[in-house]
C-alpha cells in the first residue's frame, strides 16, 4: 500500500493575473484538486510573470519544473505544432456557445498533435470575443475601418486590419493607452474584460462589436508526470480541470457582460456591426492562406470548422 | 603542442567572435532602424519578424560577448576585500574551491545548454520558419567560450593573450 | 524564510571569495536547485528567457548611444557648457562635474557611463587643481546616481520592464528628483568647499562665452527632447529612442563634431556589447535565482511582510529602503531590479503608493547600492579612474551619500515630486 501514501506534487502557472477570470478558475482548480485527492495530490499555482514569460512556463511544464502549466494554444504551444495558430484566424469563431464546443471539442485533437512534446491538454476556457474600441468613429462597415491605423498583438491582427482596408501595428500593450491619447494608433481591439481593466475606454469613444477573434487557454499538464499518475487521480485531475473550465466559462462571460456595461455606463458608445458576414468574407483569403501552408494546417482547420 | 600553436587558435577564435559580434550586433540595430523608416513611411509596412529576430539575436551577442568580458575583466566582481580581510593562508584554499565551483558551474551551463538546444531543434519561432535552436545554441557555446577564458586566467594567473588596453566602461 | 536566508548568505560569501557577480548567481541557484530537487533545465530557460525581451533591447541601444557619444565627444561639449554656466562659482570644477552630469543623464540612461565619461575628464583637472582624490572620486561618483534618475534610464527601463509600468511615465517621474539630487549635490559641494578650505581660482562669469559654448553644445542640449518626446508621446517604443539615440550620435559625431571615423566604429561596438553583456548576462542569472525564489513564496513573504509587521505604510516602505540598502551594499542595483521589482511594487500597490511615485522610489532605493562601499559600481569607476582604493573615498562620500538618502526619503514623503510632472503628460 506504499503507493497510496506517496503524494504527487502538482505546480502550475499562469501568465496571467491571479485576479482574471483564468486566474480565479486556476485557483478553484487547485483547491478542488487538493480537496477531491484528500492530500494525495498537493497542488500550487503561480500568477502572473514571477516563474518567466509564458513561453519559458511553458518549457518548464514540458521539462518538469511545473506539471502543469495554462497556455494559449495559438501562441505558445505553435513553437511546437505551428497549424494550432490556425485558432487565431478571424471569424473561423462564431458565438460564445460555438467556441466552447470548440473548444471542447479539440481537446483530444490538441492532446494527440502535442503528445510526441509531452502535453497533455485539458479544459479549454474561453476569454472573450474580442471587439474594436475606435477613438473617432464607430464601425458599422469595413469601410469604416479605411484609413485607420489599429494596434493588433500579432502580425496576423495585422494582416486581418489590411485585409479589412485598415493599417494595422503591433504596439506594445502597455504602450497602447499613450498611444490611443496621442493619436499614434486611431484604435485597437481586445475583449471587453482586457479594455476595461487598462481604461482604455478613456481615450477612445466607439466600441463596434465585430466578433472577428476570441483567445483561449488550455491547461497542459506535462505528460509524463500524468502518465505516472494512478488511474484515480488520473481521473480527479481531469475532473477538476473540467469543473475548472466551466467555472473560467461562466465567470468570463459575465466578466465581459459586466465590463462591457461599465464602459457604457462611462459613455462609450456601443454598436453591433451592419453585417458580420461582410467582414467575414474579406477576411475569408487569410482562412485560404492558412490551409495553403501545408495539410496538417488544412487538416487542423477542417477540424474546426467541422464543428457545429 | 607548442605554446605558439595554442596562441594561434586563440587568435583566429578571438577573430572570429569579435567580428560575429560586430556583424551580429550591426545587423540588429541596421534592422530596428530600418523598421521604423518603414513604420512611419506612408505605404510601406513594417516587417513583422524583426522584433522576434532582435530579441533572439541579442541572445548571441550577449553570450559572445560575455566571454570578451571574462578577457577584459570587466563583469562586476569583489576580489579586493577577500585579499584585504583574509588571511593568506586561507585564500590559498578559497581561491582552488572557487575555480574549481566556476568550472563546475559553466561545464553544467554547457551540458544542459546543448541538451535544452537539442531539444528544441523541432521548435519553431513565431514569426519564420526557423528553428529556436539556432538561437538557444548561443547558450553552449557562449558558456563554452566563457570557460575557455577562465581556464587561460586560471592556468597562466593573467589572461595570457590580453594585450592591456583600458576598456572605457 | 529559512532557505531564502540561507540562499542570500550563499549568494554574498560567494560574491565575497572573489567570484564575479553573474557566476556567483549561478552557482547559489545551481546549490539550492539540488536542494530543493529541481531539474536544471530551468537553468537555460531562464538564462535565456531573461535576455529574449524586446523592451530590454533598450538596454544595448542606450549603451551603444552613449559609447557613440562619448567617442563623437558630445562629453566635451557638455563639460564646457558647464564650465560657462557655473564655471565661475567657488568650487568651480565640483559644480561643473556636477552639472555635466546632469546635462549627461539627460542623453544616456546608465550612471556607470556617466562615471567613466565624466569622471574621466573632471577627475584628472580636479586632482590637478588640488582637490584631494577622494573628494574628486566623491563628487564623480555620487553625481553618476543622477545618470539613472533623470531620463533616459535603463533602471527605469528594467523596472518598467519587470512590473509592467509604462516607462514614459517612469521616466517623467525622475526627472524632478533628478534635478533635486544635482543641486542638493551642488550644495553639499559649496559647503565642503568650505570646510575642506579648498580656494581655487575660479575664472568669471562672461555672457558671450556663455553663448558662444551654448550654440556649440546646441546639438548635445537637445538630444534629451528629442528621446523624451518620442517616448512620452508614443512616436517610439523606449527600445526604438534607443536606436534613435545611437542614429543622432553618428550624426553627430561624422557630420558635426567630426570626432568619429568609420575605423573607430568596431570598438565602439565591442565595446558596447561587453556592457551589454555584463549587464544582460548579470540580468539572466538572477532571472535564475529568482526563479527559485519564487518557489519559495519568497515575494509573497517580503510583501506580507512589510504590511503586517508595520502598520503605518511609510515605515513600511522605509523597511524596504534599509533592506534594499543592506542588500545594495552587496549585490549590483541591476541584480535588486532584476529580482525585487515586482514584489516591491507589489508591496507599494498593497500598501495604498500610487505605482509610478513607489517604482521611482524604489529604483532610487535600489541605485544607492552603486555608490555604498564594498560593491559599488559608480564608486568603483571613479576610484579606478582616481587610482585610489575604492575605501578611500568612502570618508569624503558620506556627506553626498547623506543628501542623496534624504532625497529618497522626500521622493516617498512627497508625491509630488515624481507625479507632479507625470500629471502634466497624463491628467
Ligand atoms: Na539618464
Ligand atoms: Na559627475
Amino acid at each position: 500500500r506504499e503507493a497510496d501514501q506517496q503524494v504527487y506534487r502538482l505546480r502550475t502557472s499562469t501568465n496571467l493575473a491571479a485576479s482574471g477570470t483564468v486566474g480565479r478558475a486556476l485557483q478553484y482548480f487547485v483547491d478542488d484538486v487538493n480537496e477531491s485527492s484528500g492530500g494525495r495530490i498537493n497542488a500550487t499555482a503561480n500568477f502572473g510573470s514571477e516563474l518567466g514569460t509564458q513561453r519559458e512556463q511553458v518549457e518548464m511544464a514540458q521539462t518538469g519544473s511545473l506539471e502543469m502549466v495554462v497556455a494559449s494554444p495559438p501562441s505558445a504551444l505553435a513553437a511546437y505544432v505551428p497549424q494550432l495558430q490556425a485558432l487565431n484566424i478571424p471569424y473561423i469563431l462564431r458565438d460564445e456557445e460555438h467556441f466552447v464546443r470548440v473548444l471542447n471539442s479539440l481537446e483530444d485533437e490538441i492532446s494527440r498533435l502535442l503528445a510526441p512534446h509531452n502535453f497533455v491538454a485539458v479544459g479549454g476556457q474561453n476569454m472573450g470575443f474580442r471587439h474594436m474600441l475606435v477613438r473617432r468613429r464607430p464601425v458599422y462597415e469595413p469601410a469604416d475601418l479605411r484609413g485607420l491605423q489599429m494596434r493588433g498583438p500579432n502580425p496576423v491582427y495585422v494582416e486581418m486590419f489590411e485585409s479589412l482596408g485598415a493599417s494595422g501595428v503591433t504596439t506594445d500593450w502597455t504602450d497602447v493607452y499613450t498611444s490611443l491619447q496621442t493619436g499614434v494608433i486611431d484604435g485597437m481591439e481586445a475583449s471587453p474584460d482586457m479594455i476595461y481593466s487598462m481604461r482604455f475606454q478613456e481615450q477612445a469613444e466607439y466600441l463596434s462589436k465585430t466578433f472577428h477573434i476570441a483567445a483561449s487557454v488550455f491547461y497542459f499538464f506535462n505528460r509524463e508526470w500524468y502518465e505516472a499518475l494512478p488511474s484515480d487521480l488520473q481521473d480527479i485531475v481531469m475532473e477538476s480541470a473540467r469543473k475548472a473550465a466551466a467555472y473560467q466559462n461562466r465567470i468570463d462571460l459575465e466578466a465581459q457582460e459586466e465590463s462591457m456595461q461599465k464602459m457604457i455606463d462611462e459613455g462609450v458608445t456601443v454598436n453591433e456591426v451592419n453585417d458580420l458576414s461582410e467582414f467575414a468574407r474579406l477576411t475569408a483569403p487569410m482562412v485560404e492562406s492558412f490551409r495553403a501552408r501545408g495539410p496538417e494546417w488544412a487538416d487542423f482547420i477542417d477540424k474546426i470548422q467541422a464543428i457545429q | 603542442m607548442s605554446r605558439a600553436f595554442f596562441s594561434t587558435v586563440y587568435t583566429v577564435v578571438d577573430r572570429v567572435r569579435m567580428t560575429a559580434v560586430i556583424l551580429v550586433f550591426g545587423f540588429i540595430i541596421t534592422i530596428g532602424a530600418v523598421q521604423i523608416f518603414m513604420r512611419y513611411t506612408p505605404g510601406l509596412n513594417p516587417w513583422s519578424w524583426v522584433s522576434e529576430i532582435m530579441r533572439y539575436l541579442n541572445i548571441w551577442v550577449v553570450m559572445l560577448s560575455a566571454s570578451i568580458g571574462v578577457k577584459y575583466g570587466t563583469h562586476l566582481k569583489m576580489d579586493y576585500l577577500l585579499y584585504k580581510i583574509v588571511p593568506e593562508r586561507a585564500i590559498r584554499i578559497i581561491l582552488p574551491l572557487t575555480r574549481i565551483m566556476i568550472v563546475l558551474a559553466l561545464c553544467l551551463l554547457i551540458y544542459y545548454g546543448v541538451q535544452r538546444t537539442s531539444a528544441n531543434l523541432r521548435t519553431v519561432i513565431h514569426s519564420l520558419p526557423i528553428s529556436i535552436a539556432w538561437f538557444y545554441a548561443a547558450i553552449p557555446l557562449g558558456g563554452a567560450l566563457i570557460l575557455m577564458e577562465y581556464l587561460l586566467i586560471f592556468i597562466h594567473g593573467t589572461h595570457p593573450y590580453h594585450v592591456e588596453q583600458k576598456l572605457e566602461v | 524564510m529559512f532557505y531564502v536566508l540561507l540562499i542570500f548568505v550563499t549568494l554574498i560569501a560567494l560574491i565575497f571569495a572573489g567570484i564575479p557577480v553573474f557566476l556567483a548567481t549561478l552557482i547559489t541557484s545551481i546549490l539550492f536547485m539540488i536542494i530543493l530537487d529541481l531539474p536544471f533545465s530551468i537553468i537555460i530557460i531562464r538564462v535565456f528567457g531573461g535576455i529574449d525581451s524586446f523592451s530590454l533591447m533598450a538596454i544595448p541601444f542606450f549603451i551603444l548611444a552613449g559609447n557613440i557619444m562619448m567617442e563623437a565627444k558630445i562629453t566635451d561639449k557638455i563639460v564646457e557648457f558647464s564650465n560657462a554656466m557655473v564655471g565661475q562659482f567657488k568650487g568651480g570644477l565640483g559644480h561643473i562635474n556636477i552639472v555635466s552630469s546632469m546635462f549627461f543623464a539627460g542623453i544616456q540612461g546608465s550612471g556607470a557611463a556617466d562615471a567613466s565619461a565624466i569622471g574621466s575628464v573632471l577627475i584628472p583637472s580636479m586632482t590637478k587643481q588640488g582637490y584631494g582624490r577622494d573628494y574628486a572620486v566623491a563628487v564623480t561618483a555620487s553625481s553618476s546616481m543622477i545618470g539613472p534618475i533623470i531620463p533616459p534610464s535603463i533602471a527605469m527601463i528594467m523596472y518598467a520592464y519587470y512590473t509592467d509600468l509604462s516607462v514614459g511615465r517612469l521616466f517623467l517621474g525622475g526627472f524632478v528628483p533628478g534635478v533635486i539630487v544635482g543641486l542638493g549635490l551642488m550644495a553639499v559641494h559649496a559647503v565642503f568647499y568650505r570646510i575642506r578650505k579648498y580656494d581655487f581660482p575660479t575664472r568669471r562669469f562672461d555672457i558671450r562665452y556663455f553663448l558662444q559654448t551654448l550654440k556649440r553644445s546646441a546639438l548635445a542640449l537637445i538630444m534629451p527632447f528629442i528621446i523624451l518626446f518620442g517616448i512620452v508621446f508614443g512616436v517610439f517604443t523606449p527600445t526604438e529612442s534607443g536606436i534613435i539615440a545611437s542614429l543622432y550620435g553618428l550624426v553627430y559625431g561624422f557630420f558635426f563634431s567630426r570626432e568619429l571615423t568609420v575605423k573607430k566604429l568596431p570598438k565602439i561596438m565591442i565595446d558596447s556589447a561587453t556592457m551589454t553583456a555584463v549587464v544582460m548576462i548579470t540580468i539572466a542569472m538572477a532571472g535564475v535565482l529568482s526563479n527559485i525564489l519564487v518557489r519559495l513564496h519568497f515575494q509573497s513573504n517580503m510583501i506580507n511582510f512589510a504590511l503586517e509587521t508595520v502598520g503605518n505604510r511609510h515605515m513600511a516602505s522605509l523597511l524596504i529602503m534599509v533592506f534594499m540598502l543592506i542588500l545594495g551594499c552587496f549585490l549590483d542595483p541591476t541584480v535588486l531590479i532584476a529580482m525585487f521589482a515586482a514584489p516591491v511594487l507589489a508591496a507599494g500597490t498593497a500598501m495604498g503608493f500610487d505605482p509610478i511615485h513607489f517604482g521611482v522610489f524604489a529604483v532610487v532605493a535600489m541605485q544607492l547600492g552603486a555608490i555604498t562601499p564594498p560593491v559599488g559600481t559608480f564608486l568603483f569607476i571613479s576610484s579606478s579612474i582616481a587610482g585610489i582604493p575604492l575605501e578611500k573615498a568612502v570618508r569624503a562620500m558620506l556627506p553626498f551619500f547623506t543628501l542623496i538618502l534624504i532625497v529618497t526619503l522626500l521622493i516617498l514623503f512627497i508625491p509630488g515630486l515624481t507625479l507632479g510632472v507625470v500629471g502634466l503628460f497624463f491628467p
